[in-house]
């Protein structure tokens, strides 16, 4: 029985008086020989995130979280803020490059009003699981289609404020000229 | 080219003390805005010339740690004054006045806004005094240092608003003595960021640059080039892609922290799979901050020390008296090893005494049990504890390494005296 308490006593002690040493140390080492070490708090920048969803069940399952993250980013990326002109270029950068990856130009349908009015689930906190997916869908089909209508008109647009410019003759063009000129 | 006094002639130089710009000659002072330099619209088109330009490709090529460097001719004396390629002001070396180079904040690239100094030379210098005077285990030489140099330096910063919109599956991790439970949490929201500063200076690591802050952007002016009179400054040499990228590492950091934040209880939380992304606002300001660069050697190493220059914040990460801290740490750690092992091993006696005594009257399985849990996390707090404090110990190590840094001492140190 000694030796068995003197064996615990050892370990136990081993463990917490090296831990408790380590720790004591290691603050004093960090208080006296590092200064300055914090950079500026989140508070300082932010007033915190604005959430759309906050789930914490039903997760467990691999195709359920990428689900949760299909359904729930494709409606924060429709938002305005994201659909700023393609052209935005930040003023005197030295090099001027692409804008930001997510920056949408064409017009939206909002996704979000698309999935609620498709599956009935709010944009919430509440999960959607197989009618979600519907709601993606029709989410992604809607907002391809608006893209599709606004690339078209862009180039119609395009098409009117271009100057004209003489066209290259046709076959049936020659033809023509061939019999007048008969 | 320096801005000269009204009265005497002599060239102005920004005092922090008083947030005015001074002429050290015959002691007049005025407001920045109030100081235009006659001679300016005649210099502001004159570029600084590429070293190899002016003596040649071989004496650039021979001389590498200066093929970066271009030069400019001071406008007082007519000295050729060595610049960095994204350097804006400096001194003479010959004539010691301030030299701002017009050409690299014409109107193009000129910053929008600038924090002035707040800070003067001597009360940086005691700031670093006062901070580093009393560490147990700085060394006496670093404790009473004679600075080899000290320069003011605006750093050229992106004051940059943007959002942050992330959906993410965060894991939690809690031990409770055998059991582990993890679960699984989904998160997703926009976060807006304000004045978030980025480094628009790839000479100098974001880290050390991320570590000077919080600046007060309340104090933020309106740029004047005579604001740099008397102290260095470099302008932004940051392309757009590198300043989305380094947003949006910061903000996804931010928005991780603040996220886990909302998951409730202890554990261990990791983020394991997300989708984000950060769209920037595209009025990003240009602004120029103020720093103190302090150096000095020690063991045949350089230090650099860096002071914001608006708050007297001190960054570094100071050399260990090494054979004090681990001879106290060892003799601690044999010290408490010794108390806790004769504590423990008296009350496990104790405790299997008790237990010999009552085992004839009543059996104790749980007893048994809950003495296991005791013992395993006691061991378990043991290894938790050591291992914290390892981390600080090695993160003391980083920021030494960080202070050490060759490419902040040459930030500081390629510069005209």
């Amino acid at each position: 029985m000694n030796g068995v308490a003197i064996f615990l006593g050892i370990l136990m002690g081993g463990s917490l008086g090296v831990g408790v040493a380590f720790l004591i140390f290691g603050s004093l080492l960090n208080r006296s020989n590092n200064h300055g070490d914090s950079v500026g708090e989140n508070s300082r920048y932010t007033g915190g995130i604005a959430y759309s969803a906050q789930l914490d069940k039903k997760l467990h399952k691999a195709e359920s979280q990428s689900e949760f993250l299909n359904t729930y980013y494709v409606p924060l990326q429709s938002d305005p803020v994201f659909r700023t002109p393609s052209a935005r270029v930040v003023r005197k950068m030295p090099t001027p490059q692409a804008p930001v990856a997510q920056a949408q130009t064409a017009p939206q349908v909002s996704p979000v009003a698309v999935a609620t009015a498709a599956t009935g689930f709010p944009s919430s906190t509440a999960f959607p699981t197989a009618p979600a997916a519907q709601a993606v869908q029709a989410t992604q089909a809607a907002t391809v289609q608006a893209a599709q209508n606004y690339q078209a008109a862009q180039a119609y647009q395009a098409a009117q404020t271009a100057p004209v410019a003489p066209a290259a003759p046709t076959q049936q063009d020659y033809e023509n000229y061939q019999h007048l000129s008969d | 080219m320096a801005t000269l006094c009204k009265n005497c002639g002599h060239a102005l130089v920004f005092d922090p003390s008083i947030q005015k710009v001074r002429c050290y000659q015959c002691g007049s002072t005025f407001f920045a805005e109030e100081v235009e330099s006659e001679s300016k619209k005649y210099v502001q088109d004159k570029k600084a010339i590429s070293m190899a330009q002016v003596y040649g490709q071989d004496v650039a090529g021979a001389a590498k740690e200066y093929l970066d460097c271009y030069i400019y001719t001071c406008s007082e004396c007519g000295g050729e004054v060595m610049i960095t390629g994204t350097e804006v002001s400096t001194k003479c070396v010959y004539c010691g006045n301030p030299t701002v180079v017009f050409s690299r904040i014409s109107k193009e690239e000129c910053p929008e806004f600038i924090i002035p100094f707040a800070i003067t030379r001597e009360q940086a210098l005691a700031c670093i005094n006062k901070e580093i005077g009393h560490g147990l285990f700085v060394p006496d030489a670093v404790k009473h240092f004679t600075p080899e140099s000290v320069h003011g330096i605006y750093i050229p910063y992106w004051i940059v608003d943007a959002d942050r919109s992330e959906a993410a599956i965060i894991r939690k991790k809690t031990s409770n003595g055998k059991n582990t439970t993890i679960t699984y949490h989904g998160r997703a929201g926009r976060m807006r960021l304000k004045n978030l500063p980025v480094d628009a200076c790839t000479m100098l690591s974001d880290e050390s640059s991320t570590r000077l802050e919080p600046y007060d952007f309340s104090k933020m002016v309106l740029f004047d080039e005579d604001y740099l009179l008397g102290f260095y400054s470099n302008s932004s040499d940051l392309t757009y892609g590198f300043l989305t990228q380094a947003v949006d590492k910061r903000a996804c950091q931010m928005f991780d922290e603040t996220m886990m934040k909302s998951v409730k209880g202890g554990g261990t939380k990791t983020v394991i799979n997300y989708r984000g992304s950060t769209a920037i606002d595209p009025d990003v300001k240009y602004a120029l901050l103020p720093v103190w660069f302090v150096t000095f050697d020690y063991e045949d190493k350089h230090n650099t020390i860096l002071v914001n220059g608006q708050t007297g914040k001190v960054v570094c990460g100071l050399p260990i008296r090494k054979v004090l801290f681990y001879t106290l740490l060892t003799i601690t750690c044999i010290a408490l090893v010794i108390l806790f092992s004769v504590l423990f091993y008296h009350i496990i006696y104790a405790m299997m005494s008790s237990y010999a005594r009552s085992k004839p009257r009543r059996s104790s399985s749980s007893s048994n049990n809950s003495s296991g849990k005791i013992v395993v996390g006691l061991i378990a707090a043991g290894v938790v504890m050591a291992i914290a404090g390892v981390k600080k110990i090695k993160n003391v190590i980083a920021k030494l390494k960080l202070t050490q840094s060759s490419q902040t001492f040459n930030f500081t140190k390629k510069r005209q005296e």
